[in-house]
């Protein structure tokens, strides 16, 4: 957080600069009354000692209690979070078990096109691999808005796929979802069986496989890459907000996510259930990262 | 197949390259089905290359190789079964040792006893029992190769072909799998075509020697 902290200090002093009265840009804040209290200028600040004395009469003291009440409201937010976990508030679960639902609605559609077609684009060569394979590269970095602004323009009422009454659907967030996630397991599925080992082959080959089996034994090796292709494509569906924002519109208690949820308790400045849903996010994602560690270090050895 | 005189591997001007590099050339080569047979030469001499044309992995870019008097282009799935490879470098599977030595029965659909035919793999080849549960990482670089051998071994196929079988293997374990080569012959009328620099070894194991020199035969013995 050193960084959010730094940031916390520039805001202030930028605030700091505004707080002084118009009109008088090069005088230092010392040399004059203070603006609301009319109290008269401090004489140990011009000789720029610490100004601690008094600190609820000096700008510079103000800040300091806006930043210990800004600290306490974030403490605040924190336990009151933590409470709402624990207290098991449905507004908060509902939004966890949307995002788990959803998720692994589009990761099962994803996986079972990209799996598939990441390995035959890994294994096989035909016309047109190569280009298949750059657009594939491309789209791994497709914003989300852009997902979320075409799959709006096709399940929308006047889309060609608008009968099917997707819009501010789980389902048709998924779609949204799979795309996002797709090119990602198409791409590491792809480049995990093309950099296989070239001993493989052979040794199945001479071991007497031939055809399904020699197929599916090279999937099976490949297997943990493949995991961790799935993996890094599920850290990517549920920390994306674009998509579920524009095409499931945030309803409560039907396509609000933790991630949309966020956005809007922040929006409101209720911030104890945003950092309850924070703190789940990050849960969610250290647990990702922890088996992805761990299926890294499988996959090297 | 066709009659028991007929060599294992008849050999007709074969040529096999890698990519636009031709590597291997030959004319002519009988290697007769009645016992073991050695291949040496220099590093970089095609022995590797000569036996994974055997083993039907690589296509050859002209020739022709009659595997037991049967014509073998075309069909090289259905010889490739009774012909097996141990690689220079062996690769193990991702799974476990059990796994890499069942993996070639069961794409025979071949698994009556399969635990006690593993169990006689790991036995031949000298590791205890228990290294059947063991994980392929979880091997030493002899280990893993003599696992390797032991997935060969179990398929009992008509010719066993073994690249450089002994490196990395300590000179006890050497000789085990000295007898063992020769056993599967006496015993299962299986032969052993081995590439090795290890001329002693050799020695013991091959009536028959094939010395070869930038991708040519340069003579035969035995
Ligand atoms: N994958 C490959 N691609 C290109 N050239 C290769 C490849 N493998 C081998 N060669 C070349 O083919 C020739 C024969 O190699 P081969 O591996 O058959 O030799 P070898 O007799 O087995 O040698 P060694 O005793 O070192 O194992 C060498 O000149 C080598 O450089
Ligand atoms: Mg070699």
């Amino acid at each position: 957080m050193p960084s959010g902290l730094l940031h916390g200090t520039m805001i202030s002093k930028r605030s700091l600069r505004a707080m002084e009265p118009k009109g008088t840009p090069h005088g230092s804040m010392a040399d004059r009354a203070h603006p609301e209290t009319g109290a008269p200028p401090d004489p140990a600040r011009r000789e720029g000692r610490f100004p601690c004395a008094f600190p609820a009469r000096s700008v510079r003291g103000r800040l300091f209690f806006r930043r210990w009440r800004f600290l306490d409201y974030l403490a605040d937010g924190f336990f009151k979070g933590i409470s709402l976990i624990f207290s098991m508030e449905e507004e908060v679960w509902t939004a966890v078990f949307t995002t788990l639902k959803l998720s692994g609605l589009s990761m099962v559609v994803t996986l079972l096109l990209g799996v598939p077609g990441g390995f035959c684009l890994g294994y096989f060569s035909f016309p047109g691999k190569k280009i298949l394979r750059v657009t594939v590269d491309t789209l791994l970095s497709i914003p989300t808005v852009v997902v979320g602004l075409f799959v709006y323009a096709f399940i929308s009422n006047r889309g060609p796929l608008g009968q099917y009454g997707l819009l501010f659907t789980i389902p048709g967030m998924a779609i949204g979802q799979t795309i996002l996630a797709l090119p990602i397991v198409l791409a590491l599925t792809a480049s995990a069986v093309e950099t296989m080992d070239s001993r493989l082959r052979f040794t199945l080959l001479t071991l007497g496989a031939g055809g399904k089996r020699l197929l599916l034994s090279t999937l099976w090796e490949s297997r943990h890459q493949i995991l961790l292709a799935a993996v890094t494509a599920y850290g990517r569906v549920t920390a994306e907000v674009g998509v579920s924002m524009m095409i499931g519109g945030n309803i409560k208690w039907h396509t609000r996510t933790i991630t949309t949820a966020i956005t809007l308790e922040t929006g409101k400045g209720e911030f104890s259930t945003g950092v309850a849903l924070g703190l789940l996010l990050l849960a969610l994602s250290f647990v990702l990262n922890w088996s992805l560690a761990f299926l890294r270090r499988r996959t090297e050895s | 197949m066709n009659s028991a005189a007929a060599p294992l591997y008849e050999i007709r001007n074969l040529a096999c390259s890698y990519g636009d590099d031709p590597v291997l050339f030959i004319d002519r080569l009988d290697i007769p089905a009645d016992g073991p047979t050695a291949f040496i030469g220099h590093n970089g001499s095609g022995k590797s290359t000569l036996l994974k044309a055997l083993a039907f992995l690589l296509k050859p870019a002209s020739g022709t190789v009659r595997f037991l008097g049967g014509e073998t282009a075309g069909r090289e799935n259905e010889f490739r079964r009774q012909a097996t490879l141990l690689l220079q470098e062996p690769y193990l599977l991702r799974r476990t040792v059990f796994e890499n030595i069942a993996y070639g029965l069961r794409a025979r659909n071949d698994t009556k006893g399969l635990r006690d035919r593993v169990a006689e793999g790991l036995e031949m080849v000298g590791l205890p029992a228990d290294f059947s549960k063991r994980e392929w990482f979880q091997l030493s670089g002899g280990e893993a190769r003599r696992v390797a051998l032991a997935s060969r071994l179990v398929l009992r196929t008509r010719a066993l072909l073994l690249d450089e079988p002994t490196a990395n293997v300590d000179e006890e374990n050497a000789i085990l799998i000295a007898g063992v080569v020769k056993n599967s012959w006496k015993q299962w009328g299986t032969v052993p075509l081995v590439a090795s620099h290890d001329l002693q070894w050799l020695e013991g194991v091959c009536s028959r020697t094939v010395s070869m020199r930038r991708g040519k035969i340069e003579s035969t013995a035995g």
